[in-house]
């Protein structure tokens, strides 16, 4: 049987994304059950995008910046393995040309470890060079690595109440780890904090954040997705210099920092008050909608409405959540490749249902 | 001298010793002093400014990563989730060594 040279790797690493992962964790609720309901029709209007974009002679490499980035990108794919086996159809066609759209991508902007095994790289060693020329790191004290970790945090937990537990990679990215003179690097983004598409509410005007850190004695260590990165020791006591930056504004100092720190740390809590105060009903919907946020640019470019359609709203509405879709994540790579559907799209590549 | 009590999975590097807290909301924010252990089933972002002023979290279930290990690696706070039993067999005011890089919680007697 052919099988396409990303897909090992695809296995192998998204392996490891759930065995660490307890199924009673997930958050807001357990989505594995409400997928049955309309992941069907969620593949084919990603397939639609694909062929859309197919017939207006788009070429992937000119437009990278309409992609999720790698992280969220990676995490797509491995939804659309799941959904199409969930799903029970039967459309080989389909599930394979969404997932080479997406993998031409990740081949195109990926420098090494496709499926970020130990490394979610982006940058070659220029561009790494040139970002920190643009961007020089500042030297930090330990008080202030400490508010620096906390924002962090902040960021991340806002992130979860924006973005729901599935959807986080959109606007929560780690790339690296880049070692420079003997220093390690990483590039912390939440590009998307403000995303009134979904919560026309918000009320607050920050939306990009980028964050340079430079550690030293200090390895860290990916798994698929960048947020779940791993460090050697505490990323805090070994942080030598960072680069903060908001809608492209550098802050920097303690002082900021704290200001920060405070206006962010409420923020973040309400948000997932919020959005846990909404009852399951509209979480469905919402869930829904973050789902296909994160391919927004790709539909306005190719000219679909982004938004779930009425008739995939009325497949969820009102519906119970499916007990026991998947039950637990203790099982061997076999299991795994069997389970989540990396076997059926294997034979969806083969043309066989 | 300390007595191991309870174990997990070990979701942040680091050693820490403190007072517990155990925590079920927001709610208990109040109460939730600086360098205590926060002790729950699981962490959520409502939870974040205790989390900020915890030395060390422990949690029921949760794997490497959920909320509270993603976020206390961020802190450099030391975390062991997926203890199963950590709300039960932990009481407020227990002084413990929380010991994140080996996934362990020791019970110091005084």
């Amino acid at each position: 049987m052919k099988i396409p040279d990303w897909v090992q790797p695809f296995i192998d690493s998204s392996y490891h994304l759930w065995i660490n992962h307890d199924p009673q964790s997930h958050l807001p609720f357990d989505a594995w059950g409400l997928h049955p309901y309309y992941n069907e029709l969620w593949l084919k209007k990603i397939y639609e995008m694909v062929k859309k974009f197919n017939e207006k002679g788009y070429k992937i490499s000119d437009y990278l910046d309409y992609f999720p980035n790698l992280s969220s990108t990676r995490f797509i794919m491995l939804m659309n393995t799941i959904h199409y086996q969930t799903s029970k159809m039967d459309a080989p066609e389909i599930i394979s040309s969404i997932q080479d759209f997406f993998v031409t991508s990740l081949k195109l902007r990926a420098k090494d470890d496709l499926f970020a095994l130990e490394k979610n790289v982006e940058l070659n060693d220029d561009q790494l060079n040139r970002l920190l020329m643009k961007r020089p790191v500042r030297s930090v004290g330990s008080e202030e690595s400490r508010e620096l970790g906390k924002i962090l945090v902040a960021l991340a937990s806002l992130t979860h109440g924006l973005y729901n537990d599935w959807c986080t990679d959109l606007n929560y990215e780690i790339s690296g780890p880049y070692v420079k003179d003997k220093k390690l690097y990483l590039i912390r983004s939440f590009p998307d904090s403000r995303p009134i598409d979904i919560w026309p509410e918000i009320d607050w005007q920050f939306k990009d954040f980028s964050i340079i850190t430079e550690y030293e004695d200090f390895s860290a260590k990916m798994a698929f997705v960048g947020c779940h990165i791993t460090y050697s020791a505490s990323a805090v006591e070994k942080l030598t210099g960072y680069n903060f930056q908001i809608d492209g504004k550098e802050i920097m100092g303690l002082e900021e920092l704290k200001k920060l720190r405070e206006t962010l740390m409420p923020i973040a809590a309400s948000q997932y008050e919020k959005f846990m105060g909404l009852g399951l009903e509209d979480q469905k919907i919402k869930y829904v909608m973050q789902e296909h946020y994160q391919l927004k640019k790709l539909f306005d470019l190719v000219g679909i409405d982004w938004k779930p359609t009425d008739e995939m709203m009325g497949k969820i509405i009102n519906k119970k959540l499916i007990e026991g879709v998947i039950k637990s994540y203790d099982m061997t790579k076999a299991e795994y490749a069997e389970r989540f559907g990396h076997n059926k799209m294997i034979c969806a590549y083969n043309g066989i249902n | 001298m300390q007595k191991l009590i309870l174990e997990g999975t070990a979701a942040s590097v680091g050693q820490a010793t403190g007072r517990v807290r155990l925590v079920s909301s927001s709610a208990d924010s109040s109460k939730f002093k600086d360098g205590e252990v926060l002790v729950t089933r699981l962490t959520n972002p409502t939870m974040i400014m205790m989390m900020a002023k915890a030395c060390a979290i422990v949690t029921d279930i949760g794997g490497l990563t959920s909320h509270p290990a993603i976020v206390s690696r961020e802190m450099g706070t030391p975390c062991v989730v997926s203890t199963k039993t950590a709300t039960s067999v932990l009481k407020d005011g227990m002084l413990v060594e929380v010991d994140g890089s080996a996934g362990k919680i020791y019970l110091i007697e005084e």
